[in-house]
């Protein structure tokens, strides 16, 4: 019978991989958000000529904290594949181990006695599960250290739109759009915080 | 593998997973039906592939959504995956051939929660959904489902019009000139042995073929190779109709 | 004749002549500005000497004849009237055809006789030589009440002998008085040929490379005169144009600081720093590939960046012209154009020192006195009419110039009657440019915009104004040609405002570069307002073609680019896609991929034809096709 302790693992697990599912989606809806704002403002300065061109380095920084930030999903990504598979791994190891204890009860006492290599199979599969887990928090704190970094390029990105705001409402008159976009770009970013923190803190709770 | 997503209205979407990196076993297709924040997997596949196909799903579904699946019959690289997902969810409804109920048993999962499907096939719901149960014995299980979804007029078709392609394939034959037959000539090489080798009646097939062409079939989707879509529906049934297979056929032309 | 003076002589010619009309219909409302009329009669001097120089002989009669007016003008020994002015106009048309002459390498031909003659007439103080003459009286001190008291003047000696100006109303008792002001100011033509002599060194006129440096300040003696002199000297200074003479004031030098260069050496510049851009693209683009970074390597590149966008700044501004060149003729043509229709026209010129592209200049010109004409003769009633409406009598026509970041707009406004969209729609049936069925879908803004289909004119008769060759549509096609647009605004019985909107310069077009599935396509950033992501709720069908949702209030055309270049809708549920904003509607893309200044190659295919304004060369090295937002909107709406 599968214990309590394991359906509550298998049912984090779950969550886990909802909330990854989620992430990925969000965090890809949102970086194309970003960059489209960015590319908004670039098209801005453009067509505003000289008028905007101090705002034009903005505008450009925009784009690159975007790029930044796809490079940081991409580097998070890259762990959340491994990271997921320790998980199944475990699942696996788990039904294995949970078969071979539902044999060896259906064993009587003496037989069990004599299959001596059915308990060193089973001892295998749990010094397997547990190098399982030890790689898997591995893994879990390299992940976490790569959402780290992601907020790191969020907080970049951010200290660059809020001096776009800035420099948006220095230059007020003719740039309601820039500041339109400003203010866009700020949300968006908030919004990427916000997913991140989230994710964050599942993966840490998943840890502990 | 890669997830796509192939129809989308309103909150009803179908997705293929497909082109898996595991290139020791056969490569195969799983479909997956959204509606909503529900989700039902089509033979959702082998053991060995199981990480691969939850990680494709993941990047496109929740895996908590998965809430049915449909396994079609009773081969490996359809079933052997059902205790994983069922101990990732043992509250998933597992719609499987009465006929083969008891075997599929065995790949592990003794506690499922199985629809056992009659040989007449039949309709069944899904998050509001009517969808139907198309029987497709001999083609090439004795008691084997297809699944038809009358609103997306997607036909999940298992094994029929399965092709075996090479590693990095698209998952629709190339649609962008739907009038010229020269794509779907092209596709059907890597699936004719296929068809002639493992469907073994030439009774069953016509039998299929007749009452399948009546239905109203945008996306026909099989479980290894590409989608047909389009005029592509259409030669393929005709082409299906007219080729010789099973025992006493499956050596011409070979 | 040696080609180069030659050259220079046409030019600076050409300058001083439309000086000088300007400075007559100046004139005109102001009979009694010597520092005008002295300006006048020194570029007819100046001509006469430059054509004497180059032999041409009839160009140098017809210049004294005019000069020989003028000078008695400015003596007082007969009066500015409208006519003289008139006669004068006249005879600039005849110096500007010997001009032209000149320039193909012949010597002119005298001019026309007749006017000549009346020339003459003016000049001797008959001025009841031409019937016209006689029904316009004029006079020199009040013009404004001149039909009720005529006055005459005349110079003769004075009760003491000395010279004297004296004017007369003409018709009452001869009223003997001395000319107010100007006794102090009044010189001699001898006096004033040595003025000139001295100024320029004797038969050195401007233009002709006199031997002699100018002269120091004019004596004292000479009065008011010295500011005369530098009004003469004014056209170059003031236009800010390349004048290519040097002129020295009071010591004041301006030497070397402007010089005349072939436009097409600028067009040749232009070009290259246009191969510039394409390869700094490039470079930009290969960096960016480099799977290393090289600090040193991107620090050369982002400088190089900056200084081909200065250097294209640069070779851009050279290129530069103010608007004042534009709108130079259109004095004269509204004079001309409401006379001969009996209305009565006020133009007001805003914006002269606009700048903007020469080529946009050169090539705006016929079609601004298309519309000028246009709105003197359809647009501007009758004096009786505006009265009945309770319109001042004198009506107000508007050509202004704005700069709008990288855009320059020029509108046209008059104070008239208004187009009423039903009668043009009506019109517009009747001559068969639109089908009824066609018609009863048209939106009142589409109704206005049937005034630039070709064949189609508001009045049923063809006037001799504005109905001339270049209809409505051909100015359409040359702002179009120029990358600009055009824009109706009008009101019934207040008037229409006609706006022409055109790039600062041809040099650069920025565009955001787009994909469309495997496709790269360019749009040039002057039309986009926004990108957004395409929500489906959003997305309607409204009588029978697709609209989307903007905002709270607005709804534009869904334009589906897939659907038109490559003949396959863009699914929205199942592959990538992202809306620009256009002010004509959304289009719809794959992906918008980034922004760039490009160079726009012309293709060589039928323009109309084809969706496209051009091609340019990618960063990647790529040919890429820049569409044409406005005609592809347009076709999608005629689907």
């Amino acid at each position: 019978m599968t214990t309590e302790k394991e359906k509550r693992a298998r049912q984090d697990f779950i969550d886990m991989a909802d909330a990854t599912c989620q992430f990925q989606l969000e965090i890809k809806r949102r970086l194309r958000e970003i960059d489209r704002k960015a590319l908004n403002a670039q098209v801005l300065v453009k067509r505003h000529g000289k008028d905007l061109s101090g705002y034009g380095v903005v505008a450009q920084s925009f784009r690159e904290g975007a790029g930044a930030m796809q490079a940081a999903v991409d580097a998070v990504q890259e762990i959340i594949a491994p990271f997921m598979t320790g998980r199944l791994d475990d699942l696996r190891a788990a039904l294995q181990l949970e078969t071979l204890e539902r044999v060896q009860d259906g064993m009587q006492s003496e037989v069990a006695g004599r299959c001596g290599g059915l308990e060193s199979y089973r001892n295998r599969l749990e010094e397997e599960r547990d190098i399982n887990e030890r790689q898997y928090r591995e893994i879990g704190s390299s992940l976490l250290k790569a959402l780290e970094r992601f907020e790191e390029v969020v907080t970049e990105l951010d200290y660059v739109v809020v001096n776009g705001r800035i420099e948006a409402a220095l230059k007020s008159g003719s740039t309601a759009p820039l500041a339109q976009v400003s203010m866009d770009m700020h949300r968006a970013v908030s919004s990427v915080r916000e997913v991140l923190r989230g994710y964050r803190e599942q993966i840490e709770g998943s840890l502990r | 593998m890669k997830g796509q997503r192939f129809y989308s209205q309103g909150e009803h979407h179908w997705f293929v997973l497909f082109d898996q990196g595991e290139q020791r076993v056969i490569d195969a297709n799983v479909y997956a039906l959204a509606v909503g924040d529900q989700t039902m997997l089509m033979d959702p596949g082998g053991a060995e592939v199981f990480n691969q196909v939850f990680g494709a799903l993941m990047g496109v579904l929740p895996p908590g959504s998965v809430k049915a699946a449909l396994v079609s019959h009773q081969d490996p690289d359809i079933a052997s995956s059902l205790p994983l997902w069922n101990a990732c969810n043992p509250r998933i409804l597992w719609h499987v051939p009465k006929l083969w109920a008891g075997f599929i048993r065995h790949y592990g999962a003794l506690e499922a929660y199985f629809h056992e499907i009659p040989d007449e096939g039949g309709d069944i719901d899904f998050a509001g959904r009517r969808l139907t149960l198309v029987p497709a014995h001999y083609l090439h299980s004795p008691a084997n489902f297809h699944l038809y979804d009358p609103a997306a007029k997607v036909y999940f078709s298992g094994d029929v019009g399965a092709a075996l392609l090479p590693p990095g394939h698209d998952a629709f034959i190339d649609r962008r000139d739907d009038d010229s037959p020269r794509a779907f000539d092209a596709h059907i090489q890597h699936a004719e042995y296929f068809h002639r080798r493992w469907m073994p009646s030439m009774e069953a097939k016509r039998d299929w073929c007749e009452r399948v062409s009546k239905l109203d079939i945008d996306f026909l989707c099989p479980q290894h190779g590409a989608i047909y879509t389009g005029k592509n529906v259409e030669r393929f049934i005709d082409w299906f109709a007219d080729l010789p297979v099973g025992f006493g056929n499956w050596q011409q032309g070979h | 004749m040696d080609n180069d003076i030659l050259q220079e002589f046409l030019a600076e010619s050409r300058e001083m002549l439309s000086q000088a009309q300007a400075d007559l219909l100046g004139l005109e409302n102001d009979p009694e500005n010597a520092e005008i009329l002295g300006s006048i009669f020194r570029a007819f001097h100046t001509l006469k000497g430059g054509a004497g120089f180059l032999d041409a002989q009839s160009l140098v009669e017809w210049c004294h004849g005019l000069e020989d007016l003028l000078d008695k003008a400015r003596h007082g020994e007969i009066p500015v009237t409208s006519q003289m002015v008139d006669v004068i106009l006249r005879g600039t048309d005849i110096i500007e055809s010997m001009l032209d002459a000149m320039a193909t390498g012949e010597y002119p031909e005298p001019g026309p006789v007749e006017l000549r003659d009346m020339i003459h007439a003016l000049a001797s103080g008959t001025p009841g030589a031409t019937a016209e003459s006689a029904v316009e009286p004029a006079a020199a001190q009040e013009p404004q009440t001149a039909s009720e008291n005529s006055l005459w003047v005349s110079r003769r000696p004075t009760e003491q002998g000395t010279e004297g100006v004296f004017v007369e109303q003409r018709g009452a008792a001869p009223a003997e008085a001395p000319a107010a002001g100007s006794g102090g100011d009044e010189i001699t033509q001898d006096e004033f040929e040595r003025y000139l002599d001295q100024m320029y060194g004797a038969g050195g006129a401007p233009g002709m490379g006199g031997p002699e440096a100018p002269a120091a300040a004019p004596p004292a003696a000479l009065g008011k005169e010295p500011e005369a002199g530098s009004a003469a000297a004014a056209p170059a200074l003031k236009t800010g144009r390349p004048g290519g003479q040097t002129q020295a004031m009071g010591g004041e030098s301006r030497e070397e600081s402007t010089i005349r260069v072939d436009s097409s050496r600028l067009d040749a510049v232009m070009n290259q720093v246009g191969e510039l851009v394409l390869l700094r693209n490039r470079l930009n683009a290969a960096l960016a590939n480099l799977n290393q970074e090289d600090e040193n390597l991107t620090r050369i590149a982002r400088e190089a960046d900056l200084a081909v966008n200065d250097l294209q700044g640069t070779v851009m501004r050279l290129r530069m012209q103010p608007c004042k060149r534009l709108f130079q003729a259109l004095p004269r043509v509204v004079r001309d154009t409401s006379r001969s229709l009996g209305k009565n026209v006020q133009l007001e010129l805003e914006g002269e020192d606009v700048e903007i592209d020469k080529t946009v200049v050169d090539a705006l010109s016929p079609p601004l006195i298309h519309l000028v004409r246009n709105a003197l003769d359809h647009g501007i009633e009758s004096p009786a009419e505006r009265q009945k409406f309770g319109k001042p009598e004198k009506a107000v026509l508007r050509v202004a110039a704005v700069h709008l970041g990288d855009k320059v707009q020029i509108q046209v406004s008059d104070d008239g009657r208004g187009m009423n969209p039903q009668a043009i729609l009506k019109s517009a049936i009747a001559k068969g440019v639109v089908s009824a069925e066609e018609g009863a879908r048209l939106s009142e803004r589409d109704m206005l915009d049937l005034i630039f289909l070709p064949g189609f004119s508001t009045k049923e008769a063809v006037t001799d104004m504005s109905g001339r060759g270049v209809g409505m549509d051909v100015v359409r096609e040359t702002v179009r040609g120029l990358r600009g647009r055009i824009d109706v605004q009008t009101r019934l019985n207040q008037g229409t405002t006609i706006v022409l909107e055109l790039p600062l310069t041809l040099a650069v077009l920025p565009v955001l570069y787009f994909r469309l599935r495997r496709e790269t396509y360019a749009l040039p950033v002057a039309a986009i307002e926004n990108l957004i992501e395409i929500d489906t709720p959003c997305l309607h069908t409204i009588s029978g073609k697709p609209m989307y949702q903007v905002g709270r209030d607005r709804v534009v055309p869904y334009v589906d680019l897939g659907h038109v270049l490559q003949s396959s809708p863009i699914s929205t549920a199942h592959e990538a896609s992202e809306g620009i904003l256009t002010e004509h509607g959304l289009l719809v893309v794959s992906e918008a991929l980034g922004t760039e200044d490009s160079v726009v190659k012309p293709l060589d295919i039928g323009m109309e034809k084809t969706w496209y304004q051009g091609a340019t060369i990618s960063g990647g090295g790529d040919v890429v096709l820049i569409l044409d937002g406005t005609s592809v909107s347009r076709a999608q709406r005629r689907v």
